[in-house]
């Protein structure tokens, strides 16, 4: 088949137009983007609030400056697929939470999206053109940063293109706010160390899940994970499936870090986010 | 300096008969340019600073379309049994219901060798550009084009 041959397939589809008038509205998307853009800064000043009001009851003396935190059982933004990528992994944290994004086909690169609470990090670079009507900087070859609010600082960093830049662009376009309880596949009773962050896997996929308590973590499994020099992995109580208890070193495997992984149980369909729960304690 | 509201007034029709040609419902089109033209406000600063902003709009209709395709996956047949189609029509030639024959077999194809048959045949884009626009290499351009073309072919050839 010539060029010409696969002109002439679709010739007839040349001049098709939609057969109805357009329901589309400008004035409908101007309303939206303004919300969309307006998102970002509502996001900061509920934060700024949060933080006020946290420090306020709690903090005040322990934090000299205004520092935000996040709320570690709370996804505080979303990403979307974009830039050839798509979320792998969500992991939240007190100073900041991380979206680790995959290619969407092949294995080439990868992308992190890392959003900061007020006054953990501050980037130096040169003008980057703006992100939702917010002040952004390149930070290297391939690292795009963006004020979501005061003094408070996103970055989308991607590896493995030569286009990078680009890339982060249109990640970070698809970068929005929202407040989302993280969810589970096990519950096991309050261990004493304070609960740091949870690292799940994005959107409805299924997979490891993790809590972070400092430099110890639990991480149950729904296949057979391998096994790490600082670990101990056992089956979980139903025989099912595996939790992993991390020391980060050896010293610290002590008899009641592992004695952790004895505690876990699985809610009662691991294989299905529907099922997860957002209260992991008992 | 070029405004938003003006241009996007402007070039509705264009863009509407561009979400058409990939989306094969008028209904489904709409959503898919509301959704762009909303995205389009967000980043007008960078849009009419780009090259060309004609290009960088219906970029942005394009990938709003495989976007919507991909949240929506599972609410949607991907792709058609090749027995759906309407019998073929008793006369041949270019006339309304070759046309409505192949604009559904079109709607077959997987969204994003649909977007490449539409960019390069309906819209005639060159390669290149067509690449730029669904980032990817000029070689996948070409290759996405070779089964599309077939998709098509394979969906009328079902249906006759």
């Amino acid at each position: 088949m010539s060029m010409d041959d696969d002109r002439e397939l679709l010739a007839p589809l040349r001049d098709l137009e939609p057969p109805g008038a357009s329901t589309v509205s400008v004035a409908q998307a101007i309303r939206d983007g303004r919300r969309r853009k307006a998102a970002f800064a509502a996001a900061a000043a509920v934060m700024v609030a949060l933080v006020a009001v946290g420090l306020g009851l709690s903090q005040r003396q322990q934090l000299p400056t205004a520092a935000g935190r996040f709320d570690v059982a709370t996804e505080v933004f979303t990403v979307g697929t974009a830039g050839g990528f798509t979320p792998s992994t969500f992991e939240t944290g007190t100073d900041r939470q991380i979206a680790t994004l995959v290619p969407e086909k092949g294995t080439t690169g990868g992308a992190t999206v890392t959003v900061y609470a007020a006054g953990r990090f501050t980037p130096s670079g040169d003008q980057a053109p703006d992100v939702y009507g917010h002040r952004a900087r390149w930070v290297g070859d391939y690292s795009l940063a963006f004020e979501w609010g005061p003094d408070a600082w996103a970055t989308i960093t991607v590896s493995g293109y030569s286009d990078g830049r680009a890339r982060a662009q249109h990640i970070a376009d698809s970068v929005a706010t929202d407040t989302v309880p993280v969810k589970l596949p096990f519950t096991l009773p309050k261990p004493s160390w304070p609960l740091t962050g949870v690292r799940v896997p994005a959107g409805d996929r299924v997979g490891d899940a993790t809590m972070i308590f400092g430099a110890i973590s639990v991480t149950f499994s729904t296949t057979e994970p391998s096994h790490g020099d600082h670990s101990v992995t056992v089956r979980d109580q139903t025989g099912r499936y595996w939790v992993t208890v991390d020391a980060g070193t050896a010293d610290a495997l002590t008899p009641t870090v592992t004695h952790l992984a004895d505690t876990v149980l699985p809610v009662a369909d691991p294989g299905h986010r529907s099922g997860w729960t957002i209260l992991p304690w008992r | 300096m070029i405004d938003y509201t003006e241009y996007v007034s402007a070039r509705l029709p264009a863009l509407r008969r561009v979400a058409y040609l990939l989306c094969g419902d008028e209904h489904r089109a709409d959503d898919v340019v509301q959704v762009a033209i909303t995205r389009l406000y967000t980043s007008w600063r960078r849009a009419r600073d780009a090259d060309d902003l004609d290009a960088y709009a219906r970029a942005v209709v394009v990938r709003t379309f495989l976007n919507e395709q991909r949240r929506s996956w599972a609410r949607i047949r991907l792709v058609g049994r090749a027995d759906d189609l309407p019998p073929a029509p008793a006369a041949a030639g270019p006339d309304l219901e070759t046309r409505e024959q192949l604009r559904i077999a079109l709607t077959r194809v997987p969204p994003r060798q649909r977007a490449v048959l539409v960019l390069r045949f309906l819209l005639d884009l060159p390669v290149a550009e067509v690449a730029r626009m669904l980032r990817c290499s000029e070689g996948t351009v070409k290759s996405q084009t070779s089964l599309g073309l077939a998709a098509v072919r394979r969906q009328l050839g079902a249906a006759q």
